[in-house]
């Protein structure tokens, strides 16, 4: 059994659940709707090399970097570069995913001192290839797209709340009956927002 | 006018009834929308569709002559396709909107996502509020309008058509220009901005294609080519065809273009053979009768499956590479046979879909020649993601094969260096695929096999998505496949062989566990009855053959295909050389050699003892050189060359 447990995250106040199914079928087990917090990211993986497992979805963190959690859409093309640049600094990859990257680039930044933000405007530049991802910290949560705007992203923001999702579909099911007012983030893009103390 | 709720009906039952109220000649109005997917696809008639709140992708895609109105924002490829007819969006529309659109006009009140106009041919799509990156990317025709500002790389790779601009232009894609925008035609601008109540007081900027790139101003000199297949007779270094093609890209300045596929020698099924014995058997004329050859494609998703008499098919071939008539002689071959056809590139004619008794619809990334109407008559859909021979890249086709037919066919201007995207505006991933084969499937009401044409590149991660994203089947195409009109280099250096390709897709259906329930159709070098046996063994569940069927048909394998002045008439569109195309002597020519390989392929069977042509298998195989041992894993044995050197006599086969 413990051979077989796989690591998912240590964090202190950020918890990560990973399984298989749908967005209903891990609420059902994990009690997601009765999560108390303030910001939250999820993701649907579709499965393509061999098999539907948790460990290769997302989100994704940084082995010994606590409390960051990514979620990706696309791909990115410099997944071995990046990531052996990163190996050489004393990074570990759990899997051969190419979104893990993000967050260990991220993780990689912020320790270095920075804040997501700028992260996020480095990431834009020094990641190739297709994403339009998600950041979340214990503080903060973001958004990064890439230049060529090719993975879909749509936001929705009002006083009390921000919501980003790949589709309108997802983010009318916070206000049912009702048609929102949404805009797509122009490609080349971040954002962040911070959570009020 | 009709309600649909679609908090109450899926999106299939919803299309079904507003095609019904269509075929009535009710106007319909859709509540509850709730930004779902493929919203009044496959429409084709004169009715209006309100939807009340937001459309997610593909809203009015694949339609012909609706008006629809949505009240909020759109998802990505709004009117994809569209013949003629109209949409207006209140709110804010994704990317790729009038993708590919044919004659229709698109309004956007809010602002549009990138790529907006992406391959459009015909029609207007008028943008109130701001574009964003690439608007107008690769438009072929048709007028694109932002009152708003532009973002950057306006107009990237236009070939023809026209933008105009009110606002800022971020910038101008490479081959776009900045000029002049006429008195009359900016009247006509107003005057579509009043049929539409968009008030505009501004002045318009206007950009059309500069006309700089990928046109090819010096031809190959006339002298007679040494064949591509000669080049490795001796050295490899300095021999007769490298110095021939020095000195020829000494003279254009360019990469040489030719036609077919590699011509190198490459691994290939000629390096695996048959363990048993066939040379002493005896001709039974009666074998094809013995052995039951019948192979069934496409019923995977509920669809009317393909039904072939022999796993044995016609490539993808475009009327355009070919002339109408070497296509004609094609189709009527196939229905002899008793096996399917397929349009390739470029659009179905009305003879190729009357005389071909199953025909096979690709679509390309341009969607030249893509339409709805062709969609419901056609017995297949095949989204073409690459080719053998030029795996990842685009297609040419050369102006003086644009003739004003296939111009109209394809809905271009008549005359232009065609070139075809490598990439599909709405596909950037497996999951975008998905949603891709949803809208076709929603447009032909779930009748039609969707199989997806893929060049060997990475094979086993391409088996994989096509076998998770819900293909019916797979056509897989080796490096020895054939194109008309390609770059030498990538003809002969990008991409894997045949041979290599499908011992990949089998291993990677094998990893998901989908051997059974992913065919795939492995094309690219088959020549004969032998290399289908092969290929079936090895665990394609049939061939299909391009080359062949046209060398059948009367090609001399010159590979000059690209010039466009074919001698034989089928590589061309010029009427003087097309005349020398006996249309009805082919036809038979080319159904009398599927036939020679219908029986190859039920001798080799029955000879091994199977009743079915599909119980041949990786066991009856070996490798007779250590590459194809290492590509097939099949046990090397050199010993069993000595039968290939035999030669084929009468009813003898070797193999």
């Amino acid at each position: 059994m413990e051979r077989e447990a796989k690591l998912s995250s240590i964090g202190e106040s950020l918890d990560i659940i990973k399984d298989v199914g749908g967005a209903h079928d891990v609420d059902e087990i994990y009690g997601v709707e009765m999560f108390h917090g303030t910001h939250g990211i999820g993701h649907v993986r579709l499965a393509t090399e061999s098999d539907v497992a948790p460990d290769a979805s997302h989100p994704f963190w940084a082995t010994g970097f606590a409390d960051i959690a990514i979620v990706h859409n696309g791909q990115i093309t410099n997944y071995w570069k990046m990531r052996r640049r990163l190996e050489k600094r004393g990074y570990r990859f759990n899997t051969d995913n190419d979104s893990e990257l993000i967050a260990v680039y991220l993780a990689d930044k912020l320790k270095m001192g920075s804040t997501l933000k700028h992260a996020l405007e480095t990431s834009i530049d020094d990641l190739d290839g297709t994403f339009s991802f998600l950041v979340s910290t214990k503080d903060e949560i973001g958004y990064a797209k890439d230049h060529l705007a090719a993975k879909p992203m749509i936001k929705f923001e009002n006083d009390e709340l921000i919501a980003i999702a790949s589709e309108e579909v997802s983010l009318n099911r916070l206000f049912p009956g009702q048609a929102l007012n949404t805009n797509e983030p122009p490609p080349g893009t971040c954002d962040t927002w911070q959570r009020l103390t | 006018m009709a309600k649909i709720d679609l908090s109450a009906l899926s999106v299939t039952e919803a299309n079904e009834l507003i095609r019904r109220y269509g075929a009535g000649g009710e106007d319909v109005e859709v509540v509850n929308p709730d930004a779902k997917h493929h919203i009044g696809v496959g429409l084709t008639e004169p009715i209006t569709v309100r939807v009340r709140g937001s459309a997610g992708y593909f809203c009015a895609g694949l339609t012909d002559g609706p008006r629809f109105e949505i009240d909020n924002n759109v998802g990505w490829g709004l009117a994809d396709n569209m013949l003629q007819g109209s949409v207006v969006v209140h709110g804010n529309a994704g990317a790729i909107a009038a993708v590919a659109i044919r004659g229709a006009e698109v309004v956007v009140h809010g602002n549009i996502g990138s790529r907006a106009g992406q391959v459009m041919k015909e029609g207007t799509l008028c943008c109130a509020g701001n574009a964003n990156f690439m608007a107008g990317y690769m438009m072929y025709g048709g007028r694109l309008i932002v009152l708003g500002d532009a973002g950057e790389q306006v107009g990237q790779d236009m070939t023809g058509g026209t933008i105009y601009v009110a606002g800022r232009i971020g910038s101008l894609g490479s081959d776009a220009v900045q000029t002049d925008l006429a008195g009359e035609e900016d009247d006509e601008i107003r005057a579509f901005l009043d049929r539409y109540q968009i008030p505009f007081k501004g002045r318009l900027q206007k950009i059309v294609n500069e006309g700089k790139k990928l046109r090819y101003p010096r031809n190959e000199p006339r002298v007679r080519a040494i064949p591509f297949f000669a080049a490795s007779g001796d050295s490899a270094y300095w021999n007769a065809k490298v110095q021939e093609d020095i000195h020829v890209k000494a003279q254009i300045g360019r990469y040489r273009i030719r036609g077919y596929g590699a011509a190198r020698p490459i691994p290939h099924l000629s390096d695996i053979a048959f363990k048993r014995d066939l040379r002493n058997l005896p001709a039974d004329p009666d074998v094809v009768s013995k052995v039951e050859l019948r192979t069934s494609l496409g019923g995977r998703f509920g669809a009317k499956p393909l039904d072939l008499s022999m796993p044995i098919m016609i490539a993808p071939m475009s009327f355009g590479a070919l002339s109408k008539s070497a296509k004609l002689s094609l189709a009527i071959a196939s229905r002899l046979s008793d096996t399917s056809e397929n349009t390739g590139e470029g659009g179905m004619t009305d003879e190729q879909r009357a005389e071909a008794k199953r025909l096979i619809y690709q679509c390309l990334a341009g969607r030249l020649g893509w339409n709805i109407h062709d969609m419901k008559r056609a017995d297949g859909l095949e989204i073409y993601i690459s080719q053998g021979a030029k795996p990842g890249l685009g297609g040419q086709l050369m102006a003086k094969k644009v003739t004003p037919e296939i111009a109209r066919i394809r809905g271009i201007p008549a005359g232009i260096d065609l070139r075809s995207p490598s990439r599909h505006p709405d596909v950037l991933g497996a999951d975008d695929l998905v949603i891709k084969i949803e809208e076709f499937r929603e447009a032909t009401a779930y009748r039609v096999p969707v199989s997806v044409k893929l060049g060997a590149g990475r094979v086993k991660d391409d088996i994989k998505i096509a076998y998770k994203d819900g293909f019916d089947f797979v056509e897989l195409d080796g490096m020895q496949g054939s194109t008309g009109a390609a770059g030498n280099e990538v003809l002969e250096f990008v991409g894997i062989p045949t041979l290599s390709a499908i011992q990949e897709a089998m291993d990677a259906l094998a990893d998901v566990g989908g051997v059974e329930a992913l065919p795939v159709v492995l094309m690219g070098g088959i020549k004969d009855g032998v290399d289908a046996a092969k290929a079936i063994a090895l665990g394609a569940r049939a061939v299909a053959v391009g080359t062949a069927a046209i060398i059948a048909g009367g090609c001399i394998s010159c590979l000059q295909c690209h010039v466009g002045h074919c001698v034989v008439g089928i590589a061309t569109q010029d009427p003087e050389h097309e005349r020398r195309y006996n249309v009805p002597a082919e036809a038979q020519n080319i159904h009398r050699f599927l036939e020679c390989m219908r029986w190859q392929l039920a001798s080799i069977a029955h000879a091994h003892g199977y009743g079915e042509v599909h119980q041949l298998s990786r066991d009856d195989l070996v490798a007779l050189t250590p590459e194809a041992a290492a590509i097939t894993r099949l046990p090397y044995a050199p010993e069993y060359r000595q039968q290939q050197d035999n030669d084929q006599v009468g009813g003898k086969i070797s193999a």
